[in-house]
């Protein structure tokens, strides 16, 4: 107060304008850095880690908002793994549609950084959905759809499917398009599938006089059957491990050992530890084996042509696809798991761009080899594979695997077979939701089959981390 | 004028930090509290606080909190203990003082998940401490997954921080002056008075901030235990982090935010006491 009566040197209106001037330019640069920042986390990560598919044009999010100057609509696609036949259906697309780009986004990395990158790109992609930007269409294989789903982030195909005159449900497996629902919708489009199953000795199950109705067959009728069947024609009745077994018994009498609703766990009682004794047994006896051959392998058959594959490749004449036994009320129908399911983001600013492209993908446009991973949902694709397939008669079997290229004939009978059970799958197997009950199980009850500790103590412990999962 | 050209100056230099504070710790919080009071986060509406009442509805939550609890006040009360002991012994003499403080502040800088291996291997169920234990004729104790565990975080957060705590207490130490002992030793005081009328007093200023730094960083035990236990480990060790972690990565953002929030409240009622308690002391003092 006393300072402000001495008159001011010229000097200090300098430092003000200077301080002033700094201001500026520190509200300028810190301006910057906010912009810089948000840039950062809506464009999902560093540019030189994903590569753009066509244009070569590092992917930001602001080419999905704004149309570029040519008018042209931008759909951009993630992809966690590149993808052949995905670019091959964006360039085919794209060459019909020229008012159309593509961007087909994926993580390059290689063998040593997979996993790391795997779980940046699940943040990176978790994050901007929840921000509702993303890309306008992703493959969900390995991404948590059931959450998605759950927070709203994505469309319903089923609604747009029934506003669409053009959409035929019977030019595609709709026993698929039925049963890929994930929280009541078909969130997740399934442009093809695998076939889970048990690849059987048909005959040596016949010469045991062993009858299986695989339609409704549970896991505990498998575990009553595996008794007559164990050390007769083979040793082994299921190539497995013993965690995994009890995993399908669990699965099989889930009610008695989880309640969720109630948020109760009964892992700690005598009849879990049962279970675990009994398959403890069917180990011992042999019914469970890795070495030797067995009665059953358990089987994922990707392509018509892995289907020949994959059966003779167990190195029996007689091998037949059963439908794995299923878990208790699960139903009757065989196990598919959806390859490349498309999602459609809620925030997209071009959904009708983006379901006409969804559409094309499983179409009939684009044919594909036999050999290729994935049944297409859409049946008339799947026709020109057999016919291929039966044009050329035999598939070419791997050089390095246990047929070592010897080629197999391709039998019309078996072809019938397969598509029986394509279209009698009806349970869906899939990573949209991490089953942690399955992976406490099997961590747990290593230390029980390997002899480590009681029963007792491995339930406890189930108990004690499902518990503990339930009521979060 | 000066006064106001003076607060300007302040102003200027304190806008960085500012800015940076709010950009990365203040508006997101502010976001997350929002978060908590509705029901999804895109295109959810305001739900009040069912959000927070579905949280402590939950068993885990409560689980986590108690042993979160749990936790701190065995763990700090320890460490302020065995950290005032180490310190006032290295005080004493050189003898001490080389090597040991050495050892003592390496784990500070020694990268957590590496040593993390070290002691998975070391009290794993086929691990080290057991090998030890079945050669001794004891039966095998499963460290991680039974009532022991907690002991085991007790035991890594000690190693972790004694270093950090003994750092403080060394400069809290050398700033009592030397004259009050050699007075207090002429009056005929034994080491007992020196200790807790000179040495305790003047260091209850450091023994604040060291124990406001302790429990933040009990807090911080999550990533050890993470990396040693997984995101489902024995509930003995289930902590508040491990539920907003995974409810993170079940993309549960309310209820993450709702847990965070309450977690900020306990916490800063925690600072403000012991920050008020420090204040009438020092007023005491003065």
């Amino acid at each position: 107060m006393i300072r402000s009566n001495v008159m001011r040197p010229k000097g200090v209106m300098d430092v003000k304008t200077f301080i002033k001037k700094r201001t500026r330019a520190t509200a300028a640069a810190s301006f910057i850095l906010l912009f810089a920042l948000a840039a950062c986390s809506g464009g999902g990560g560093k540019p030189s880690q994903i590569q753009i598919g066509e244009s070569g044009n590092p992917g930001s999010e602001t080419t999905i908002q704004a149309p570029t100057k040519t008018g042209k609509t931008t759909l951009v696609f993630s992809t966690l793994f590149p993808d052949n036949r995905l670019q091959e259906l964006v360039n085919q697309y794209e060459a019909l549609h020229p008012e159309v780009e593509i961007q087909l986004q994926a993580v390059q990395t290689d063998d040593a950084h997979l996993e790391a990158e795997m779980e940046k790109y699940l943040t990176q992609t978790n994050t901007a959905m929840l921000a509702g930007k993303g890309p306008d269409l992703l493959v969900l294989d390995d991404l948590p759809a059931a959450s998605y789903v759950k927070n709203g982030l994505l469309v319903n195909f089923d609604e747009l499917i029934a506003q669409d005159s053009t959409f035929k449900k019977a030019d595609y497996f709709s026993n698929i398009l039925d049963n890929a629902k994930i929280g009541g919708g078909l969130y997740a489009m399934p442009t093809s599938f695998f076939l889970h199953g048990l690849a059987g000795d048909e005959e040596a199950l016949a010469k045991a006089g062993v009858e299986i109705n695989d339609q409704s067959w549970s896991w505990n009728d498998f575990a009553v059957l595996s008794q007559q069947l164990v050390n007769q024609t083979y040793p082994h009745v299921i190539r497995t491990e013993p965690q995994y077994m009890l995993n399908w018994m669990v699965s099989d009498n889930l009610s008695l050992f989880v309640d969720e609703p109630k948020g109760t766990a009964k892992f700690n009682t005598a009849s879990f530890t049962g279970l675990m004794k009994q398959v403890q047994d069917m180990s011992e006896d042999g019914v469970i084996g890795l070495e030797g051959i067995p009665y059953f392998f358990p089987v994922q058959i990707n392509s018509p042509a892995d289907y020949f594959e994959s059966l003779k490749s167990y190195l029996s004449p007689n091998m037949k696809l059963y439908v794995k036994p299923h878990a208790q009320d699960g139903g009757t129908g065989g196990y598919f798991q959806p390859y490349r399911s498309i999602g459609l983001n809620a925030s997209s600013k071009a959904k009708e761009q983006a379901w006409d492209f969804v559409k094309f993908m499983i179409s009939d446009q684009v044919p594909v080899e036999p050999n290729h991973a994935g049944f297409p949902l859409n049946k008339q694709l799947y026709a020109q594979e057999i016919q291929q397939l039966k044009k050329e008669g035999s598939v070419q079997t791997a050089k390095e695997g246990p047929l070592k290229g010897v080629p197999i004939k391709v039998d019309p009978d078996e072809l019938d077979a397969l598509e029986q059970v394509l279209t009698g799958a009806t349970h869906l197997v899939s990573k949209f939701q991490p089953d942690q009950l399955a992976e406490i199980i099997t961590e747990q009850s290593k230390a029980f089959f390997s002899g480590q500790k009681s029963a007792e103590a491995v339930a406890d412990l189930i108990q004690n981390k499902v518990t503990t999962y339930l009521n979060e | 004028m000066a006064l106001r050209r003076e607060s300007a100056a302040v102003m200027l230099f304190l806008a960085p930090s500012v800015l940076g504070f709010s950009v990365f710790y203040l508006i997101p919080f502010v976001l997350g509290i929002s978060q908590s009071l509705t029901n999804r986060t895109l295109g959810g509406h305001f739900t009040g606080l069912t959000n927070y009442a579905e949280l402590l509805a939950s068993g885990s939550f409560r689980k986590a909190a108690a042993n979160t609890l749990l936790f701190t006040s065995i763990s700090v009360p320890l460490l302020i203990v065995l950290s005032l002991g180490l310190a006032l012994l290295i005080n004493k003499g050189p003898f001490f003082r080389q090597g040991l403080q050495t050892a003592l502040i390496l784990p500070l800088v020694v990268p957590v998940a590496s040593v993390v291996l070290v002691w998975q291997i070391f009290v794993d169920w086929n691990g080290t401490l057991n090998a030890w234990l079945d050669h001794a004729g004891h039966s095998r104790v499963d460290w991680l997954q039974s009532g022991a565990s907690m002991g085991v975080l007790v035991v890594l957060y000690l190693w972790k921080n004694l270093g950090y705590n003994l750092i403080l207490f060394l400069a809290g130490l050398q700033q009592i002056p030397r004259d009050y002992y050699e007075t207090a030793r002429i009056e005929g005081a034994g080491r007992w008075h020196q200790f807790t009328r000179i040495t305790l007093v003047y260091l209850t200023p450091t023994l604040f901030f060291v124990v406001l730094i302790s429990i933040i960083n009990s807090f911080k035990v999550f990533r050890e235990t993470y990396l040693l236990a997984g995101d489902y480990p024995f509930d003995r060790i289930y902590i508040l982090q491990h539920y907003m972690n995974n409810m993170f990565a079940a993309l549960e953002i309310q209820k993450l935010t709702a847990a965070a929030t309450l977690m900020v409240l306990c916490i800063a009622i925690l600072v403000t006491v012991l920050l008020s308690l420090e204040r009438r002391f020092r007023d005491v003092l003065d």
